[in-house]
Order: C-alpha cells, then structure tokens, then sequence
C-alpha cells in the first residue's frame, strides 16, 4: 500500500526534516506513526496525501490508481460561531452521506451545529467526511488530541472496525503510545533520519533508540517519561 | 415618509444600498469566519490611495480605486501565504500604505479633497445610473460566485486545510474571496464612506452568526439584516436630513444588539 524508499525533505536547504525514510505499510494494516514534536511526522503525512514532494528518495501510495486517500486532520479549535451543520459538511463534499452517517452512528446529529458538538463526536464526523468517498487508505494526525479517555477509546475501536469490515489500511500519526498499542498492528517511529519499526509491544524499545532515553511505558494506559533518569541527566 | 419614496435620488439609494448591503453580507460572513474581520476596512483605506491617485490622474476614482484595491487585496494573500504573517498584522501594514499614499497625493496636489471627503464618509443619495450599473456588475460576480462555489466556501471557512488536502483548492477559494472583497469595498465606499465600511461587513454578518442555526440561515440572515439596515439607514437619513453612512452603521449596530439579546434570551 505505502512504500517509501530512502526519503529526504527540507523545507530549508541544509536543514532536512525527514531523511533518508525507508519502510513498508501493507494493505489492511493498522500503523502507528509516533515521534516527538518537531521529529517530521506532520511532514511525512503531507507527503503521503502528495501535497509536497520529496527532495530525494521514491515515496508510492496506493499504486492502484483507482485507489483512495482518506484524512482525518488534528481536532480543531472551531470557532464557536461557525454556524455549519453537521450535514451541510459533509455535504459539501458528497451528497451520498446518509449511508456513511448511520454506518457511524451519527444520524441524529446530522442538523445539529458541528461547533455544538463534543470533541468526540466532532472527530466521528470528519471520520465520516474521510470515508465519504471510500478511502482504501486512512490517514490521520492525532485525532485525539484533546478528546477525552472514553471517546478516544470508542475512536481507536471504530477504526479496528473500519480496518476489519472496509479492509481500510490506517496510518495513524499520534503521542498515545500507551492507548493505541492494543489497536495497531505496527509502530514506526521517526526522528529525522532515524526510522525504527516494530510491533506494538516493542514500542519501549524503539522509543528508547529515537529519544536516547529509558521510558516506563505501561503499554495499554498513558506513558509518561521516566522522570527519574530526566531528573538525573539534567544534573 | 412616504412623500420621500418620490424622489429618484432616493430610489436609486435604495436600490443601490439593497444591492451593496447583499454583496457586503455575503462576503462578510466568510471573512468573519476566518478572522479577517478588518480586511474590508484595510482594503478600504487602501481604495483610498486609489482614489486620490484617480483624482491625480484625472481618471475615474472607481476604477483607480478597484485597481488598488484588488492589488492591495493580492498583496495581503501574498503576506499570509508566503511571509505567514497573522491576518491583522497584514492588514495593518496593507492600510497604513494605502493611507500614507492618500496623505501623501493630497499633500502633492491640493485642490480635490472636497470630492475627497464624500469618498470618506460616503453619499448614498447621489448615486448616477452609471453607479448603481457598475454596483448592480460587482453583485451579480459576487452572488455568482458563492453560488457556485458555495461548497468549497464552507469548507474553506470550516477547515481551509482539509480543503488544502484534499482539493487543493483553498489558495483558488482565498484568491477569489480576496478580489471579490476588493470589489465590495469599493461599492460599499460609495455608500457608507471608507471609515464605515468594515461595519456593513462585519455587522450584518456577525448578527446573523449569532442567531443561525445552519450556515445557509446565516447567509440568508445576514443579507435581511444588512438590506434591513440599507433600507432604515437611507429614509432616516432622507427624513431628517442625516449623513446616510452613519445612520445605515448605526442601525447596523442596534441589529447586533438585538441579535445578541435574542441569542442570551433563548439559551
């Protein structure tokens, strides 16, 4: 489904982003992109939807060319007077929605003002604008950031469900290392020119070769940095 | 006040302040939505420089003014696209050099600022028929406009990076909105002066925000509210004899409020 091979991107030259990416998404795997802030993750998501170009390297995205791209951007600090409705949306984007709506659940939300609804449900709705053209590729940027534990777990089990019974392959760029383990398949983690990639039990270990640093993670809860040795290392 | 509706000046201020109030309305609401509440008001300062350069130049002030004002409009896409300046921060810089321009022809040639000052503060009840001919063109480009592209407006003004990402359409979307702005400021000029015309933008759509329920309702609400305010404003200011930009602004404003009293009575 996704194949990069030796990538590199700068924004400014002498300064890459992303180099020298090399890994392997399937068709119908759950993925798990993680990294820390500023690492390329965002950047490498703008490759993957074709909107900027790699300096070096070969990136291939759903060879088929009948194939499709879905994307589920960061929650939103919505402006609270945007008086659009839930289906003016995704209307705007296919009148064929209805079916989509109450695959989701989300039908009897559908004149409601979508700044009016939950960050939950709010992410359920772009979920439904992603799907509304049958994606065979998810692609999302933290959708849950902001969203609260209930509503991210119900969030990472809809999309167990969209990989299962629409065969959707799903890349999934996200901090929630703890949460997501249980959902994904596969963990890549980037920073620059570092690339590790493994299951979701061995997320510790690739984490601890991208930071340099041992990390207690107790895989299917948040993780928080062993604040020990950062209290050391800073002496 | 009847007796007033038989004046031609009147009708014609009528007929162009319902025309301009619907083109403002409709622009309005998405600048609102993407905090770019005073950019009418920078575009305004700066079809002000256009104007004095018309007068200058000895060409019509109209179309001076809609040359420095799309160029203007551009040249604050290009700041927020490329230099990634905050919205007012462009804005600001955008008016001050327009207004510097203005001061700075007034001060060269002396001798115009009398038809100057009706730029500045507007003069609905003269409106020519070449006017609300030039007025009825620039409303029909803006109606056809967001008619057409109603789509990729509201998703432009709900999430222009989704729209980035998934049409590439948003820099099409907010160059088109920034020319289509330009027009409207330099109609509305005409009717409610450059230093008002943020407010029949701005207004109109902000009350109607308030109370819709939809977007469409915002849309239709905002263009009742700011025909409402035309249409009030110009046979108040025919009646007793007051400047009609500032009286059309000023009802403008008790629309907001009432707006803004229904929405905290009907929570």
């Amino acid at each position: 489904m996704i194949h990069i091979k030796n990538l590199s991107f700068s924004y400014v030259s002498d300064n890459p982003i992303l180099e020298n990416v090399s890994f392997d998404i399937e068709k119908g795997e759950f993925v798990a992109i993680l990294g820390p802030n500023g690492s390329g993750k965002t950047t490498l998501i703008k490759l993957l939807l074709g909107v900027i170009k790699p300096n070096t390297g070969t990136i291939e995205v759903c060879s088929d060319k009948t194939s499709k791209t879905g994307y589920i951007p960061q929650k939103q600090e919505l402006d609270r007077f945007f008086p659009g409705t839930v289906r003016e949306i995704l209307e705007a984007k296919s009148k064929d929605y209805l079916k989509t709506c109450e695959y989701l659940s989300i039908t009897d939300r559908l004149d409601t003002r979508f700044s009016m609804l939950s960050g939950g449900l709010q992410q359920r709705v772009m979920m439904a604008f992603s799907l509304l053209d049958n994606p065979d590729l998810l692609i999302l940027d933290e959708p849950t950031v902001g969203v609260d534990i209930r509503s991210m777990q119900e969030f990472y089990a809809l999309l167990v469900k969209l990989k299962i019974e629409k065969k959707i392959t799903i890349v999934l760029v996200t901090h929630d290392v703890g949460v997501i383990s249980r959902y994904v398949s596969k963990v890549i983690c980037i920073k620059g020119s570092m690339t590790c990639v493994g299951t979701p039990e061995e997320t510790p270990r690739l984490l601890a070769n991208l930071y340099g640093e041992h990390f207690d993670i107790h895989l299917h809860d948040q993780f928080e940095p062993n604040q020990e040795h950062k209290h050391q290392k800073r002496h | 006040m009847f007796e007033i509706l038989g004046y031609g000046f009147v009708i014609k201020a009528l007929i162009g302040g319902v025309l301009i109030g619907i083109a403002c309305s409709l622009i309005g609401i998405f600048l609102v939505l993407k905090r770019l509440s005073l950019f009418g008001d920078g575009l305004a300062h700066v079809a002000f420089g256009g104007v004095a350069l018309g007068f200058l130049l000895g060409i019509d002030p109209f179309i001076s003014a809609l040359a420095f004002t799309a160029i203007g409009a551009v040249s604050v896409q290009k700041l927020l696209d490329r230099a990634k300046l905050y919205g007012d921060a462009a804005t600001a810089i955008i008016l001050s050099v327009g207004m510097s321009l203005a001061v700075l022809i007034i001060g060269y040639v002396r001798g115009f600022n009398v038809n100057l000052f009706s730029f500045l503060f507007g003069s609905i009840l003269t409106l020519s028929n070449s006017d609300l001919i030039v007025i009825f063109g620039v409303v029909a480009i803006v109606c056809a406009y967001v008619a057409l592209n109603f789509r990729n407006l509201l998703l432009f003004a709900f999430n222009s990076e989704l729209l980035s990402l998934t049409s590439k359409k948003d820099s099409e979307v907010s160059f088109y909105l920034s020319i289509l702005t330009a027009m409207t400021v330099v109609i509305t000029m005409r009717a409610v002066g450059i230093l008002l015309v943020s407010a029949l933008i701005v207004m109109p759509a902000m009350s109607a925000l308030t109370i819709a329920r939809s977007f469409k309702q915002s849309l239709v609400f905002a263009m009742l509210f700011a025909v409402i305010s035309v249409i009030v404003g110009i046979i108040i200011s025919a009646m007793f004899d007051l400047p009609s930009g500032a009286t059309i602004v000023l009802t403008c404003f008790l629309i907001f409020v009432g707006a803004s009293i229904f929405k905290n009575g009907s929570k």
